[in-house]
């Protein structure tokens, strides 16, 4: 082998060295014993090691002949030689490139990427399927793992099995490149089945596919996702109730940084954990109830000292994204069997959270707290009390003066916590809030439009309306306040006069005007649907200037996959209704982009291309953080190498070294 | 022409060798020319012709002189960033920025060089300790510096500049110094009083110490003394006549004693009371006065300190903590009332209260603390025994609920007639001095509050616009005290108070305020149920229309006082028309939609609380159809009502909206409230409230801290999970993502893993060859090393370019 050859020439310019300058030798055994001793020691070992490897050199480099006739052997006759041969193959496939301190006791040598590739592909993608056949396990039946012990030829395949299970996660570990990553994945999700009975696999597989789900990008964190709910369900309760405890853990720990272009990963990673917590709603309960109570202890913390880190422990992205998540979740899936219960802890919590730090610079927060709780309200059928978050609002002078501070930028409420001094002095700020907060209070009300008491329930908010009319100097909020007055008193008002039932008649009450709700014919309800689609504009208009800009579609494609999926579950329309105009606008340009489907597909696909091209360079910038261990004076060495690559000149000098190995690599 | 100053050079920048200072040493002789130096003639030639300037004139030239040198050197000097060197400020105020100076001149004539060398000796002595000083006191270097200037005056001034700054380094030392002897003395004070008058003379002298920290001292540790050795007593000079009476030794001793502890102590108030009114000592003084006020305000000079320290109540200064030291002083005067008779606290309220009159009402930035003391009175009602009661009976103003009496009768009986007696013993001889106080102290917080409330009221009619929010920033502790109070005004005010208070309600004031006017207004009523006969009509309106606005859910305070508010004014008063009281019913159950769950409980409670006490309320309950807005038929009970059909939501008035013929449709819609206990709560009032009875009744109050949730927690808990799981070994997959995700994924298929392969071999090539670059280096270093090696040992053998050539060889290859 060169790098064996290497050494043996070394060893000889040595020899000579020793006969040409023997005082050099000589000084050099008196100074630096270390040096030549080690040169020596590895001469040893190389020369050891070399002596049985040169003479199983013929058989153990690999060829696609070899390869083939293995796979044949396998694939027809179900022969075991051959499979542990190919096994043996894949796994020095797997640890491949890890040096030698890897003593293995089966070592294929594969010298050819094409017998690699070979390998890997037949492996992963196939071997699953011959395991099932040989074990007599029919594709499309599922399978329980206990059953897997019943089977007669388990326990000869089960050291084949873990062989292939371990040397695959080994190399799911090592592995940089997304595609890659996915497709073994991908390809491991058919034998999570096998899984089950090793244990400490299974560990390491939900280890990596939680790290791919919370770090890797969109397409990757899907099939990681998919992989952690099979398992999940594949091996029953205790294995669902860890992973829903580590995936809402790995969700806040990703959810720490909330920007325009995080907030629809982030709400993906969200629509993942609701999908979870689906499985089994009683672990959902339990988890979710401790998970609540944790945020509840938080906040009373922050209430009871008042002190400004106890306030930012509350007011912070994390707090706000794992809220926003267990709305999600909630809402999700609600029913007197369901985590319905836990709608009542949670609405407090929003609540109290959004009267903590009563400042207008907070109102983003206040804000996402409202359609949180409107969200929760329309999903559970329940009231809560939004309107005096909401009108508390408006009583700021903040929101009644003309701003001072110019017109200044938009804000997207949606992806802020808090704003800075000045902005809350803008116009801007204030058109948003006062916007939103009619928005909210709109969205709050037609909840309740077609109810018996909507006359009453209106008839605070109202009041505080006009009052605010009353005292803000801006003709606009003043119109728009206006609107919202007195839309559906009479409306209900007029249908109420014709009822003979009582309070107390609970499914007459539920009954009242149900012909009109299902036509959905209430004034608020029209107006409220206008306002929805006026916000949408917005918050599409803030949307285009900043995120799509710098957003792949790709991301958006699984993105609205997912919100698909969750739409079309049965009793969740009311749900997707409400679902945060994020999502639904992520539909939108779903479909506006299938339009141009054709087009983008092909854009991708170049990328890919590019991708690939690109595979080598990628591989020598990461070597480059190691690189930086050596010093400048490798430019002395590196002189005589200049002359060979005119580019590398201006490059880094490592990367030189790289490329003149790689030449001289081809040139051999 | 006149020559020019020699520049002025700082002290330290002057670098003088040891040659130059042994020359002027040795040749001492050299310089005496100088003494002999003819004055006159030099100013004369330097002014010219103008010989009348002599003196301060001299002065003024030089200067002059100066001030043009330095327009040029600010020509040739730098200005430092300001931001790299701070500024100087000088004493009057201007701001002074360092400069480098480009270049600097060296002096020119021979002469003046001699007359620096001559100083600089003294002036390097001067180096160590002028650095100290700089430190703190930057301003006077530069300031002795421009004295120092002239060569004429530098003699006269040395002795001056070294006292100074030998007092300055002695400062330090000083302090350690009296901060022992201040020790000493106030130990000795402490332990044998009478015999150490000497020592707190001293001590009082101290405090006028010219050093602020060691005054500080003295003032602080006199405070301590004089807490603990002051009499329980008011000292009272002898009269003349007792003066001459002859007395015994003793009696004698411990007259002097008094005469110059009362003597010292005025000193020491006097002291006090200046050093409040300057801005250095302002903090100590008020401490100590704080303090003393605590400990012994029925001492002499009492008074004297109290017209001292109630200005503080009103600092203009938030940021100081002075509004925070007085007004403990005072509440704890006020509270331990017995240390001094209540006289300090008649004295401090009337003094409160000229101030509040004179202030015109416009206590200026953080007002709550003028009359948040009064919150702190009690007033003991105890005062006025059995005996007396009949002695002075119509025109007490005092209710006599004796609470302590009460719980006394449950008590041990001879306990009880023991204490009793005891206390009338005590208590008897200045029972009438007591009551008088108290009389006077209530009429002084009452003339505060009524001119605080007179004030609020008086803008408002005059000037509509300017009146804002927080345009009467003592309103709001005013009625609160009012609050607590009430049942001690006197029945003649009420008519006026409550034509006041319904001003208010329905003014400008925040909502709070006009919550807190209606319910000072009821709760006045309920304390003189005989007295009067005013309608409260109005107060009813009001707080019908309070409730629109108001949102309590704010912090705790505000949810209890809505309780309380609730309680006092449906629950306690007397009976109700039954208009209003549904017209209540509607709007409270309207309101709890928006308010948190506690206020939400609450206004339920109120709201059953009146459906079981007004029978013929619980219509609201059924639906006589129309849904609450048809025409009533005339019932045979209500024929007043014919010309109240029909419920207006909006109506202002609770006995004219109709509400009676209403439905209480708002209890369909809470049953669906988020809260499990307000939706039970709601549920059982509509559905099974005419048929059963409640004994148990919650009040308001009681519903509020039952489930308020201000401080977090939840009220009621949450549903707990099972603590039991389920298990399952599997999961059957429904719907599974897997549909979707084959659909999506396959489409990409197959990776190909050659590029990963190829990846991988590289990166282990890459370390073999980085490997034995190491080596090669290692090898061509040590070559390096040993040829130098070799040639230290004069060996001077060449050759050997062996090595590197082979490592070049190496990497070519």
């Amino acid at each position: 082998k060169k790098f064996k050859s290497e050494i043996e020439k070394h060893k000889m310019d040595l020899e000579k060295l020793k006969g040409k300058d023997p005082e050099f030798y000589k000084f050099l055994e008196e100074h630096d014993q270390e040096l030549l001793g080690f040169k020596e020691d590895e001469e040893e070992e190389q020369d050891d090691a070399e002596k049985p490897t040169s003479r199983d050199k013929e058989e153990d480099s690999l060829t696609i002949a070899h390869v083939e006739t293995w796979i044949i052997a396998v694939k027809e006759k179900e022969n075991y030689a051959a499979l542990r041969k190919l096994l043996g193959a894949f796994r020095s496939a797997c640890h491949y490139g890890e040096g030698a301190e890897e003593e293995l006791s089966e070592r294929f040598v594969i010298n050819s990427s094409n017998v690699f590739n070979k390998v890997m592909v037949f492996i992963l993608s196939e071997l699953d399927g011959i395991f099932k056949k040989m074990l007599h396990i029919h594709q499309e039946k599922k399978v329980a793992t206990e059953d897997l012990k019943k089977i007669g030829r388990w326990k000869k395949l089960f050291p084949f099995v873990k062989s292939y299970l371990a040397s695959a996660l080994h190399v799911l570990n090592q592995m940089t490149d997304n595609r890659m990553i996915s497709f073994t994945l991908r390809r491991l999700r058919p034998s999570i089945v096998v899984l089950g009975e090793f244990p400490a696999l299974g560990r390491k597989f939900l280890k990596a596919a939680f790290h791919f789900w919370s770090t890797g990008e969109q397409s990757l964190s899907f099939v990681a996702f998919s992989c952690i709910r099979d398992m999940a369900m594949q091996l029953g309760t205790d294995c669902l109730e860890s992973c829903s405890k580590t995936i809402y853990k790995q969700f806040v720990s990703s959810a720490k940084f909330v920007s325009a272009t995080t907030l629809p990963r982030i709400q993906f990673l969200a629509n993942c954990v609701v999908e979870l917590y689906g499985v089994d709603i009683a672990v959902s309960y339990q988890c979710a109830f401790t998970f609540i109570k944790q945020l509840a202890i938080i906040l009373r913390n922050a209430l009871t000292v008042k002190s400004k880190d106890s306030f930012k422990k509350v007011y912070c992205w994390q707090y706000m994204a794992s809220l926003e998540l267990w709305v999600k979740v909630v809402s999700a899936y609600t029913g007197k069997d369901n985590l319905q219960p836990l709608a009542y802890p949670l609405a407090q919590i929003l609540g109290g959270v959004s009267r903590l730090v009563p400042t207008a610079r907070y109102f983003p927060l206040r804000m996402q707290c409202a359609v949180m709780l409107n969200r929760l309200a329309a999903a559970t059928n329940t009231f809560i009390p939004v309107a005096p978050v909401l009108l508390d609002m408006l009583d700021f002078k903040e929101m009644k003066k003309p701003p001072t501070g110019g017109a200044g930028d938009s804000v997207d409420f949606h992806v802020v916590i808090k704003v800075g001094k000045p902005v809350v002095k803008t116009r801007a700020f204030q058109e948003e809030c006062v916007n939103t907060v009619l928005e909210q209070l709109a969205e709050h009300l037609t909840q309740w439009c077609y109810s018996v008491a909507f006359p009453e329930l209106a008839l605070i908010p109202l009041a505080q309306l006009r009052r605010f009319v009353k005292e803000t100097n801006v003709d606009r909020f003043r119109r728009l306040a206006r609107q919202l007055i007195e839309r559906n008193v009479e409306f209900v008002t007029k249908k109420r006069e014709g009822v003979s039932f009582s309070p107390k008649d609970s499914e007459a009450v539920a009954s009242f005007l149900k012909a009109e709700r299902e036509a959905g014919t209430s004034p608020l309800f029209q107006y409220c649907n206008v306002l929805r689609e006026r916000a949408k504009e917005r918050r599409q208009a803030l949307v285009e200037t900043r995120l799509f800009s710098r957003f792949s579609s790709t991301s958006f494609y699984l993105l609205s996959c997912c919100s698909v999926e969750v739409k079309q579950k049965p009793d969740e329309d009311e749900l997707a209704r409400d679902d945060g105009k994020a999502k639904e606008l992520f539909n939108k340009k779903w479909h506006q982009q299938k339009k141009r489907a054709g087009t983008e597909i092909l854009t991708k696909k170049q990328q890919k291309e590019e991708e690939k091209e690109k595979g080598d360079q990628a591989g020598v910038e990461e070597d480059r953080v190691e690189d930086l261990l050596l010093s400048d004076d490798d430019e002395q060495d590196d002189e005589g190498v200049r002359s060979n690559d005119d580019e590398a000149t201006q490059k880094p000098a490592n990367k030189k070294r790289k490329r003149s190995s790689k030449q001289k690599q081809r040139t051999k | 022409p006149v020559p020019l100053l020699p520049p002025e050079i700082h002290d330290d920048d002057i670098e003088i060798s040891d040659g130059d200072v042994e020359f002027v040493t040795k040749n001492k002789g050299y310089a005496g020319f100088l003494s002999g130096l003819d004055t006159k003639g030099i100013t004369k030639q330097v002014l010219g012709l103008k010989p009348d300037w002599n003196g301060d004139n001299l002065e003024r030239f030089y200067e002059k002189k100066a001030k043009v040198a330095a327009n040029k050197d600010f020509d040739n000097a730098l200005t430092v960033d300001p931001v790299d060197a701070l500024p100087i400020k000088n004493p009057d105020g201007t701001l002074e920025y360092r400069r480098v100076e480009k270049a600097k001149a060296v002096p020119s004539t021979e002469k003046k060089q001699d007359a620096d060398k001559k100083e600089q000796p003294t002036k390097t002595k001067q180096k160590a300790q002028d650095k100290s000083i700089k430190a703190k006191k930057e301003s006077k270097p530069r300031a002795k510096g421009a004295e120092v200037e002239p060569d004429v005056k530098k003699p006269a001034l040395q002795p001056e500049v070294l006292e100074e700054l030998q007092e300055f380094v002695s400062v330090e030392e000083k302090r350690g110094h009296m901060k022992e002897k201040i020790a000493n003395l106030s130990t000795e004070l402490l332990s044998c009083p009478e015999d150490s008058t000497g020592s707190l003379k001293e001590l009082i002298s101290i405090c006028s110490d010219k050093d602020d920290t060691v005054k500080h001292f003295a003032m602080l540790s006199l405070m301590a003394i004089f807490r603990d050795i002051l009499p329980g007593y008011r000292i009272r000079p002898p009269t003349e006549k007792e003066l001459e009476m002859k007395v015994s030794k003793e009696v004698k001793q411990t007259r002097d004693y008094e005469a110059t502890l009362l003597k010292c102590y005025q000193g020491y108030v006097q002291t006090l009371i200046r050093g409040s009114y300057t801005a250095s000592g302002r903090h100590i003084a008020l401490k100590c006065m704080c303090g003393l006020l605590e400990a012994v305000p029925h001492f002499n000079f009492g008074d004297n300190l109290l017209r001292a320290v109630v200005p503080f109540l009103d600092a203009s200064d938030p940021a100081e903590r002075y509004v925070t030291l007085a007004s403990l002083a005072l509440c704890s005067l006020f509270k331990n009332e017995r240390k001094h008779g209540g006289e300090a606290t008649v004295e401090a309220v009337q003094l409160i209260a000229d101030y509040v009159k004179e202030s015109d009402c416009n206590v200026q930035p953080d007002p709550m603390f003028v009359l948040q003391v009064f919150l702190a009175l009690t007033f003991d009602e105890n005062i006025v025994n059995k005996n007396e009661k009949a002695l002075h009976k119509p025109k007490s103003k005092f209710k006599r609920e004796d609470k302590k009496e009460k719980r006394n009768t449950s008590a041990d009986d001879i306990r009880k007639e023991v204490a009793y007696d005891f206390r009338e013993a005590s208590t008897l001889p200045d029972a009438k001095e007591r009551r008088k106080l108290q009389t006077a102290t209530l009429s002084a917080v009452f003339e505060t509050y009524f001119r605080v409330l007179k004030a609020a009221v008086a803008p408002s009619t005059a000037t509509d616009s300017s009146s804002s929010l927080c345009s009467h920033p003592l309103l709001g502790t005013c009625l609160q005290g009012l609050l607590k109070f009430s049942h001690l005004i006197s029945v003649d005010f009420l008519g006026d108070l409550l034509a006041v208070l319904r001003k208010l309600a329905e003014g400008k004031s925040s909502v709070e305020e006009r919550l807190q006017c209606c319910v000072a207004a009821f709760r006045i009523m309920k304390a003189n149920l005989d007295a009067l006969t005013v309608d409260l009509k109005e107060f009813y309106v009001h707080f019908y229309d309070v409730l629109l606005h108001l949102y309590p859910d704010r912090n705790l305070d505000s949810e209890n006082s809505f309780a309380e508010a609730l309680q006092v004014i449906l629950c306690e008063s007397r009976h109700h028309d039954l208009q209003r009281v549904a017209a209540f019913v509607k709007r409270l159950a309207a309101v709890s939609f928006h308010f948190g769950s506690s206020t939400a409980m609450a206004a339920l409670v109120i709201i059953r609380h009146l459906l079981l006490r007004y029978k013929k309320c619980r219509n609201l309950l059924e639906n006589d159809g129309g849904g609450g807005n048809a025409m009533v038929r005339t019932s045979s009970f209500f024929p007043f009502l014919t010309d109240l059909q029909v419920f207006h939501l909006n109506e202002p008035d609770p006995d004219l909206s109709g509400a009676l013929s209403s439905v209480l449709w708002e209890l369909a819609l809470l049953q669906s409230h988020y809260n499990p206990e307000v939706a039970k709560l709601s549920q059982q009032i509509a559905g099974t409230l005419a048929s059963e009875n409640f004994s148990v009744v919650m009040s308001p109050k009681d519903a509020t801290a039952a489930y308020s949730t201000q401080q977090g927690g939840f009220r009621p808990a949450v549903k707990l999970p099972p603590s039991k799981l389920v298990k399952k070994s599997s999961y059957k997959s429904r719907q599974a993502p897997s549909s979707l995700l084959d659909s999506v994924e396959d489409s990409e298929n197959a990776v190909d893993f050659r590029g990963y392969f190829r990846l991988l071999r590289d990166i282990t090539e890459n370390q073999a060859l980085r490997k034995e670059l190491v080596k090669s280096k290692t090898m061509v270093e040590m070559y390096a090393r040993y040829k130098s090696e070799k040639r230290i040992a004069a060996a001077g053998k060449k050759s050997k370019t062996k090595g590197p050539r082979k490592i070049n060889k190496k990497i070519k290859a």
